[in-house]
């Protein structure tokens, strides 16, 4: 039941997803993930100076049609929010409504690096005999960044991080 | 020269370029609408940038494809040569100077004041300000965060004093005296041991989290500034409170005090300030990256379109130019009912008008000196089939006496064809046609006689077996035209011969009014005579007298009947024409001599012969005189013999009386048809001539011919009835003359 791809190298500056794995609970699944974070040293300045960044965590899971087009049968987003506050200097993960303060980038980093998202899909949505593949990925949202900045992040590889499509193969 | 369609129109015309276009139109459309419908909403405005960033892009590129086809297209009409092509590159190099030069000027400016105010915004001393402003926030915050940590420090101590039953109660004192509004005291796995909150609190016992609990574990204690969604800035200092037993469970106290709302506020100003101008800060880069592309697009925009335009509004001037070179070749190739369309009412416009003005004048010329041309064909072709069927001849000779042009009738005057003499001298005329050297030599002497003056002279030749005579009249041609001279002769043979029957005709009425009269008295004198005379004479006397008298009467009978003839000859009465048949009236004729010709004659009367008009007394008259003719030369004949043979030949009627007599003395034979022309010792030499006299009444001819070794014959010919009109046609040309 539980799948697991072994984990890849990990990057020097940007989002790589290290692991990931889908858990049967009670009425549900759950989706337990690990990435590698590292923001650029641009990221992290203008994290520094008040700018907050938006991270994206995509989840989709697929059954494969060799007949048709792939049938989606889940698709969730999971954004976080990490800010600074200089008055404070303090660093906060929000999610939703929800947050929580840091003293340091590293700690406010190492929630964003072990992701937990609960009823992720119900039970009987996986069907016996059947494969399905699953993909994950964590990207920083530029869309969600002020105006001027994102005219300068188009193209930029200082600005647009984020792991590619981690893909595994689900089997019930 | 066919002229290709102008390029530019014909790169509009591609449907594939026009459509590029409409699609630009539309583009700048939807530009312009999202730009008016998003300028009032700054937000909106930033959410649309990248689509109208892409919106641009794409109209710029079209653009871009646009002007490039046309100028790929340009440079090979150029490289052709097609006419407009060089106006049109110069008139776009025109327009996109006029289009680069001040964009040019407005963009440097633009760019160089953007980047100025940009960079204007952005301060040291503003910089140090806000900085300042936050640390001082920042110590502030700081402050108060150690007042409470010290009230902290001695609230803990003091708990640590007591044992923990009072300890709710020693907590609410003691917050009472530090003025906290919220404590609480906790275990040190987080378990709230005790609370106490302040009337104005609405803060919630909030737990420690596993860190901070582990911090004050390690002796330390936590304090900190948290923001609070909705609830501002709260202070929050942890301590452990100290243990004064080791069987004693650790504490830890939480004091919470909020910071002062107007506090809050300041400090949350002097943050989003610091804030604000630090994202400016960092997208400094952006914002002039973002308006240099703005005012680029905007560039490369206004030139594309400037040189998108200068190539529509080129073409549409060089249309009416290629219209008109067009029309100018069609007018130098001759074809003058091409008009350049008049379009516009400019210089170009009046042009093309003044052009077509002067075209139609052209053509009006053209056609004016077309018809004078016609008129002088005319004119010359009238005067030239005026000369061809003139009956005279006409030569025309140049100044060197060569022959230059001769008319039909020359040619049928003289039978001779001129074709062969035609650029010939005189002189050489006799080696081409020698029929014609005694004409030569009389033209020649006659022109070197009179000089500059008309001349006429009569000239004898042989034609035909006759005798043909002309009247020539020469006269040089005025000097200045063309030099030479022109010589026209007539056939005056038949003229000649009339007027000299005319004369005949004459002597011949006179001839017998003035015999006839004195004749009847001298005969009846004469018998008179005798009757008187013949009882008194005897004998001898009465012999000589009866012999005399006898004489006498015959003599008379015989001027008689020469008057007679001379009267006939002389008469000219009206003939009676009708159709008959001319086998019928031989036939007639003959039965009349059937005593005297007996078997002598033969008739060889051809069967089914036409009919011919004519005067049956007329034509009774010709064939006696021709039988009389033929008895009298059969005279001395041993085998007397006369055949009259009728026939059809071509479109005529023959008669021909044959006989093997003595036939024509050869010296007579050119004068055989003239009146007293005669070889009988008796004859009146009337017979013949009455006989022409007759048929060319009647629009026949007549043949005289020896026949060898003994006789002639005489031909008549006459035209058949079919041929009515053409026999009068001749008779009224008979009479004219």
């Amino acid at each position: 039941m539980l799948v697991l791809v072994a984990a890849q190298p990990a990057r020097a500056q940007g989002i790589d997803v290290r692991g990931a794995a889908l858990v049967a609970a009670e009425d549900g699944y759950y989706l337990e993930a690990t990435f590698d974070i590292a923001l650029t040293s641009v990221l992290e300045d203008a994290l520094n100076k008040g700018v907050p960044l938006h991270f994206l965590v995509e989840f989709e899971l697929i059954r494969p049609r060799w007949y048709w087009l792939n049938e989606k049968l889940v698709n969730r987003e999971q954004r976080y929010r990490l800010s600074y506050n200089a008055l404070t200097r303090q660093y906060r993960v929000g999610v939703g409504t929800l947050y929580q303060n840091f003293a340091t980038l590293g700690e406010a980093l190492e929630l964003l690096k072990r992701v937990r998202l609960p009823d992720i899909f119900e039970a009987g949505t996986l069907k016996k005999d059947n494969t399905y593949s699953a993909g994950l990925r964590m990207r920083l949202d530029t869309s969600q960044l002020p105006r001027p900045f994102q005219l300068s992040t188009v193209g930029s590889r200082d600005w647009n991080i984020g792991s590619d499509w981690y893909r595994w193969t689900v089997a019930p | 020269m066919k002229l290709t369609v102008p390029p530019i129109r014909a790169a509009l015309a591609s449907p594939i370029l026009r459509y590029l276009a409409i699609l630009c139109v539309a583009l700048v459309a939807i530009t312009f609408f999202l730009v008016a419908s998003s300028s009032s909403n700054p937000a909106r405005f930033a959410e649309r940038y990248p689509i109208l960033l892409g919106l641009n892009g794409a109209v710029a590129f079209m653009l871009t494809v646009l002007v490039v086809y046309q100028l790929v297209t340009l440079r090979r009409s150029l490289k052709a040569g097609v006419f407009g092509s060089k106006l049109t590159l110069r008139l776009v190099l025109l327009f996109a100077l006029m289009a680069v030069v001040p964009g040019a000027l407005i963009y440097g400016l633009s760019v160089q004041f953007m980047t100025r105010s940009i960079e204007s915004w952005f301060d040291v001393r503003v910089d140090k300000a806000l900085e300042s402003g936050l640390s001082l926030s920042r110590g502030m915050l700081d402050n108060m965060l150690r007042e409470l940590a010290a009230k902290s420090d001695r609230m803990a101590l003091s708990l640590s004093t007591r044992p923990a039953s009072e300890h709710l109660a020693a907590l609410n004192t003691l917050r009472e005296q530090a003025g906290v509004p919220e404590a609480a005291l906790y275990s040190q796995r987080g378990r709230v041991l005790a609370f106490s909150s302040g009337k104005t609190a609405g803060l919630m016992p909030e737990a420690p989290g596993p860190e901070v609990l582990r911090q004050i574990r390690a002796q330390q204690s936590y304090q900190a500034v948290e923001s609070v969604p909705d609830k501002g800035l709260i202070l929050r200092v942890l301590v452990a409170v100290p243990v004064v037993s080791l069987a004693e469970e650790a504490r830890v106290l939480q004091v919470l005090q909020p910071v002062p709302a107007q506090l809050t506020q300041d400090a949350e100003a002097v943050l989003s300030g610091y804030r604000d101008y630090q994202e400016l800060t960092l997208s400094r880069r952006g914002l002039k990256r973002l308006y240099a592309l703005t005012l680029t697009l905007t560039l490369l925009l206004a030139l594309l379109s400037a040189a998108a335009l200068a190539f529509v509004l080129s073409a549409r001037l060089s249309v009416p130019l290629g219209e008109l070179v067009e029309s100018t070749r069609a007018v130098a190739s001759g074809d003058f009912s091409r008009r350049a369309a008049v379009g516009s009412r400019d210089e170009i416009g009046m042009l093309t008008q003044s052009f077509n003005s002067m075209t139609l004048q052209l053509a009006e010329a053209r056609a004016a000196a077309e018809r004078h041309e016609a008129d002088l064909a005319e004119a010359k072709a009238y005067f030239e089939s005026i000369l061809a069927n003139l009956s005279a001849g006409v030569l025309a000779f140049d100044e060197h006496q060569r022959l230059r042009s001769a008319n039909r009738s020359a040619g049928n005057v003289l039978g001779v064809d001129f074709a062969p003499l035609l650029g010939r001298e005189l002189a050489q005329w006799h080696e081409v046609e020698p029929g014609l050297s005694e004409l030569a030599r009389l033209l020649e002497e006659a022109s070197s006689r009179s000089g500059s003056g008309v001349w006429e002279q009569q000239l004898e030749r042989p034609h035909r077996g006759g005798t043909q005579q002309l009247l020539l009249r020469g006269t040089r041609l005025p000097a200045g035209t063309s030099e030479g001279r022109v010589v026209v002769f007539d056939d005056i043979t038949h003229l000649a011969q009339a007027q000299r029957a005319a004369a005949w005709a004459e002597v011949a009425r006179r001839l017998a009014h003035e015999i006839r009269n004195p004749l009847t008295p001298i005969q009846l004198s004469a018998e008179r005579m005798e009757a008187k005379l013949a009882a008194k004479l005897s004998g001898a006397d009465a012999e000589a007298l009866a012999r005399s008298t006898r004489t006498i009467v015959n003599q008379v009978a015989a001027l008689k009947s020469m008057v007679d003839a001379f009267s006939q000859y002389a008469r000219n009465p009206e003939p009676s024409m009708r159709e008959l048949d001319l086998n019928a009236l031989t036939r007639e004729v003959l039965t009349l001599y059937e005593s005297s010709l007996g078997r002598t004659a033969r008739l060889e009367l051809a069967p089914e012969l036409p009919h011919i008009v004519g005067d049956a007394s007329q034509l009774r008259q010709v064939i006696h005189n021709l039988l009389q003719n033929a008895q009298d030369a059969l005279a001395d004949t041993e085998r007397p013999r006369v055949t009259i043979a009728t026939g059809k030949v071509g479109d005529g009627v023959e008669l021909a009386v044959t006989d093997n007599g003595t036939g024509f003395p050869e010296h007579m034979m050119q004068r055989v048809f003239e009146p007293y022309v005669t070889s009988k010792p008796r004859g009146t030499g009337l017979g013949l001539a009455i006989v022409k006299k007759i048929i060319e009444e009647h629009g026949g001819e007549v043949r005289v011919a020896n026949l060898a070794p003994a006789g002639a014959r005489v031909t008549l010919r006459f035209p058949a009835a079919a041929g009515r009109d053409r026999a009068q046609g001749a008779v009224a040309q008979a009479k004219s003359r």
